[in-house]
């Protein structure tokens, strides 16, 4: 099983009675997401008191839960690719971030690839006015500012 | 709020759509996915899109970063097609991958009637649909409807390590079908009605890639970069027609 490890940060400040907490919940296991949070509010407690002794100075707290073992299980590699080998270009994939934009038809998702890449590259909906006509989704490709591929698409 | 259309009509993302970006000097690739619940497509077709588009992925050791969870906060109630797109995604991800997901609220709009509405919303949204996820680590954040706003929120992903989501998991080891996945027991159920496509993803990735693998081979040695290459695989495999050769 894996790592529950946990960092609290509590900033208590006693005059204006502002109490800021921030975790950083690296992990939490299905069966100790309680205890964590237990351990935190206790944490929580104990940093308040603290913060009060050193009124108006920011209070620090850090929880170490023990490490248990590894938390990315990692799915099979395929054989395929072994098979494949060389002219892919495959030395340069595991430097490629890939980063997936999901929600509900109309919250805005092809709106905020858009804004990123601070032009207009997806097509994007009507809100709440999904497409019915199948036909007609242009894609563009950016990269480094050129345009490399521009497709229109049959789905 | 909508940019100038290509198209004649109005038209939502039709399928998963690669996007290659470039950010302080290295590329990203955004996978711009189609919404969950749309009239013109059944769930289960979207859900075999990215399940294509996460097993390639998988496959070629492209680092997956995390997910970014757009929700907008301009309604006042949580619908149900809102809550069956968050229930599918949080089945794709899997326990293990909510820290890498980034819950998002999108459309905030700046007048002083809206905003508590938006305050209100938000937080019901913390404390009520998300809680379990943000308790095992997912966080939330602002879409501001800037390219700033945009970039911080893909940063904050980019700094963590790369994860391994429980359908990749469930696809790539053994003979799991689609059908098996809990992503995809639970698109069945809201479907209500049987899946019609094969299922079987990871062979029919790695058949596709058998394929296409020629074409592959001639873009590269044309110096067509790889993650080029890697995003015309993904279209073909969602079944786009890609130019190949484009250099």
């Amino acid at each position: 099983m894996w790592t529950p490890e946990v960092h609290l940060v509590l900033v208590g400040f006693l005059d204006s009675q502002v109490i800021k907490i921030s975790s950083n919940h690296r992990s939490f296991r299905r069966t100790t997401a309680s205890e964590c949070i237990a351990i935190l509010n206790r944490q929580a407690q104990m940093c308040t008191r603290h913060a009060r002794a050193v009124t108006g100075q920011a209070a620090v707290a850090h929880v170490r839960l023990d490490r248990t073992g590894p938390h990315r299980i990692m799915a099979p590699k395929s054989k395929v690719l072994s098979t494949l080998q060389g002219g892919l270009g495959l030395a340069k994939a595991n430097e490629l971030p890939m980063v997936l934009v999901m929600g509900m038809t109309g919250a805005g998702k092809s709106h905020f690839i858009n804004k990123l890449a601070n032009r207009h590259v997806v097509e994007e909906g009507d809100d709440y006015d999904s497409c019915t006509s199948q036909d007609c989704a242009l894609k563009l490709i950016f990269i480094t500012g050129r345009r490399v591929g521009l497709q229109k698409s049959q789905y | 709020m909508l940019l100038s259309c290509l198209s004649p009509r109005g038209t939502g993302t039709q399928t998963c759509t690669p996007v290659v970006i470039e950010m302080s000097g290295s590329k990203i690739l955004m996978i711009d996915t189609p919404g969950f619940e749309d009239s013109a497509r059944p769930n289960w077709d979207i859900l075999d899109d990215i399940s294509r588009t996460l097993v390639a992925q998988h496959l070629f050791d492209v680092q997956l970063k995390g997910i970014i969870y757009i929700q907008p906060i301009t309604d006042d109630r949580v619908t149900g097609g809102q809550t069956t797109t968050f229930e599918i995604m949080q089945r794709i991800c899997g326990l293990r991958a909510f820290e890498s997901v980034l819950l998002v609220t999108s459309r905030w709009s700046s007048t002083q009637r809206s905003e508590d509405k938006q305050f209100k919303k938000e937080g019901v949204l913390m404390n009520k649909y998300w809680a379990k996820m943000l308790a095992a680590g997912a966080t939330m954040s602002r879409f501001y409807d800037s390219t700033d706003s945009a970039i911080a929120l893909v940063s904050q992903l980019l700094r963590q390590e790369s994860v391994v989501v429980d359908l990749q998991r469930e696809l790539m080891g053994g003979q799991q079908t689609l059908k098996k996945t809990q992503a995809g027991e639970y698109v069945m159920k809201t479907d209500n009605r049987k899946a019609s496509r094969s299922h079987d993803v990871r062979s029919e990735v790695e058949k596709a890639l058998k394929t296409l693998a020629p074409n592959w081979k001639v873009a590269v040695a044309r110096g067509v970069p790889f993650v080029v290459c890697f995003t015309q695989f993904l279209l073909s495999l969602l079944g786009v027609p890609v130019p190949w050769a484009i250099c």
